[in-house]
């Protein structure tokens, strides 16, 4: 998995890591510098100060008990040096040497340094330069004035100094990065809030109404919570879909006026084809010798039933194009009429037939649509029925805002694996010699049912009838 | 008397050479095919209508009129006869291929009597012509003209 693939939510939050962490590193390190300057300056002021100090005084007795009360406040150590101690203990210590040997060449008053000792700590080191004196030269003689005499030293102790000092920074320094880690925590909380959540939800959204549009259900518009981006994003996508229906309902619209026009230009000629025939077999049959008279009545047979396919192909392309008279549909009455249609089949085959005593209502429907509904339905159920005595039962059941309609035979049934190609126009299970038909119908049926907005499917085992199942609403809305 | 008037009984306006052939055969069936005019297209309909009004033509109790005509459309004839005082009132019987929704309630708006789609079937076709006549002709009651 690349970076790039990480959720967007992911790679905000790693950007904001990443840019926090530089700012809070660099001011850290800026915290720090700053720290160990002001600390080294700190003590470099007080030496300075306190050997200032004791360079004015002139009483020596004095000189040292400033001196002592300066380290037991401190904790810095004082002392006295020269090249030329007179008393041993002032001796020059290697950095004191080197220093005052600088003095001696120029006229530098002062120096330090941050010195690492024999005892492997480090201590900030100054020394001030103590130069003759007019005053001075009665007490020492053989010095003139401005010559070197020796040196006030002070021995900072930096170790502890610093210690002190980094136990206070790490104590920023931490702050610093508790309150990076809980900013990183709430703009993490704010990114999931802001950009991820409505995000996923949006995608679930689309990918629900992606299904809807390929089960061929309505699609409502997905909601758009916001004017933002992500509001944007659903308008857009409500947008496309719409666009793209439209497109597509004008492409079908564009494709069933054409099978229209040219079912209806194929019905002059085929009108023609029937009634010369006719004509011929009406007026010239009797001089028709041998198979002359069985041609004839098989082009004639064609032709009419060619003329059955084109009238079913027109009333196909107008289910949903053509707006018939609608209102309030007694199924019943439907029913019966679509029984009384089949009544010749019903008769001939002696079936019985189970309609429950009550059907519903159906409002706002075209009476001519849901007729044929059951008429097709009825009548797949008389002809693929080879039983001794073909059983048909109608029946419903109030589902909330829609009825649930069955259609069920004890006929040859089918095989589930045709299920969805008995619906599509002109596929058929079975041979034109075997069972007459044209493969229209269930077509049309299932093109009525869901222009009404309902559902139709069927449950069936070969040599074990099939039901035919379709949902209507109770309202059919338009 | 009213028999004198009717000299034809039916203009028939048909361009398809077939339909008027089929039409035709089922006229004579039901012994009515001496008394048909018969029309091609829009303009010869609407020029054989002028002689009626002129009386130089005789008076037809029915029209039988198609929609698509070459030169003049049907919609047109129709147009015209239900405009003249003379022709308005003729029983005019769309007989058309078209089960066009808009073209059925043009023709009922511009005052035609009837609509009928034809049939694809011969049979049936036979059978429509059969029940034009014995209700056009024979049942229905025609304005006397004059």
């Amino acid at each position: 998995m690349s970076l790039r693939d990480l959720s967007i939510g992911t790679k905000l939050i790693l950007a904001i890591t990443v840019v926090i962490f530089g700012i809070s590193s660099a001011s850290n390190i800026i915290i720090y510098t700053y720290q160990k300057r002001s600390l080294d300056e700190q003590i470099l002021e007080r030496s300075r100060t306190i050997s200032e100090l004791l360079i004015q005084i002139e009483d020596h007795k004095l000189i040292s008990r400033v001196a002592a009360e300066f380290t037991e406040v401190t904790g810095y150590k004082l002392k006295q040096t020269s090249l030329d101690p007179v008393n041993q203990k002032n001796a020059p210590d290697d950095f004191e040497k080197r220093v005052m040997q600088m003095f001696q060449r120029g006229n530098a008053t002062e120096s330090y340094a941050v010195v690492t000792d024999g005892d492997g700590k480090r201590y900030f080191r100054y020394m001030r330069a103590l130069r003759t004196k007019e005053q001075c030269i009665s007490c020492h003689p053989g010095y003139a004035v401005g010559d070197l005499r020796g040196s006030i030293s002070v021995v900072a102790p930096y170790e502890d100094i610093a210690a002190a000092t980094r136990k206070n920074l790490i104590y920023i320094l931490a702050t610093v990065q508790l309150l990076t880690i809980s900013i990183i925590a709430v703009l993490y909380y704010l990114s999931r809030k802001i950009v991820s959540k409505p995000l996923k939800e949006l995608i679930k959204e689309v990918e629900g109404s992606a299904k809807e549009i390929q089960k061929g259900e309505e699609v409502k518009d997905i909601p758009v919570r916001s004017q933002d981006e992500i509001g944007m994003l659903a308008n857009a996508f409500n947008n496309l879909r719409k666009s793209l229906s439209e497109s597509f309902k004008r492409k079908n619209e564009a494709i069933e006026s054409f099978v229209y026009s040219i079912s209806h230009d194929l019905k002059a000629p085929l009108r023609s084809i029937e009634g010369f025939s006719t004509a011929l077999l009406e007026d010239y049959g009797d001089k028709l010798e041998g198979d002359g008279k069985h041609y004839l009545d098989r082009v004639i047979a064609s032709a009419q039933k060619m003329g059955v396919l084109i009238d079913e192909l027109l009333e196909y392309s107008r289910i949903g194009r053509i707006n018939l008279s609608r209102g309030d549909v007694n199924v019943a009455e439907m029913v019966a009429l679509a029984l009384e249609d089949n009544i010749y089949e019903i008769n001939k085959k002696n079936a019985k037939i189970k309609i429950p005593e009550n059907l519903p209502v159906i409002k706002n429907a075209e009476k001519q649509r849901i007729y044929q509904i059951f008429t097709n339905l009825i009548s797949n159920a008389l002809k693929y029925n080879d039983k001794e005595v073909p059983e048909i039962e109608i029946g419903y059941r109030d589902e909330g805002d829609h009825y649930l309609f069955y259609v069920r035979d004890n006929g040859i049934g089918f095989d589930m694996r045709y299920h969805d190609k008995i619906f599509e126009i002109f596929q058929r299970l079975h041979r034109e010699d075997e069972y007459r038909g044209t493969g229209v119908g269930l077509a049309m049926v299932k093109k009525i049912v869901e222009t009404y907005g309902g559902k139709i499917w069927a449950e069936s085992k070969p040599g074990e009838g099939s039901t035919f199942y379709f949902t209507l609403p109770k309202e059919v809305k338009r | 008397m009213m028999n004198m008037v009717r000299a034809i009984d039916i203009l028939l306006v048909e361009d398809n050479q077939d339909d008027i052939e089929l039409t035709m055969r089922a006229f004579k069936k039901n012994n009515l095919g001496n008394n048909v005019h018969i029309a091609r297209d829009g303009a010869e309909a609407l020029e054989f209508l002028k002689q009626v009004e002129k009386r130089d033509a005789p008076h037809p109790g029915l029209i039988l009129l198609d929609l698509k005509l070459p030169k003049v459309d049907g919609i047109e004839v129709l147009k015209y006869i239900k405009s003249r005082e003379i022709l308005k009132r003729i029983p005019v019987v769309m007989l058309t291929t078209s089960k066009n929704d808009r073209d059925i309630k043009t023709c009922y708006d511009l005052g035609a009597n009837s609509y009928i789609v034809k049939p694809i079937s011969f049979k049936d076709f036979i059978e429509t012509i059969k029940n034009i006549q014995l209700y056009w002709i024979v049942t229905n009651q025609p304005p006397v003209v004059g």
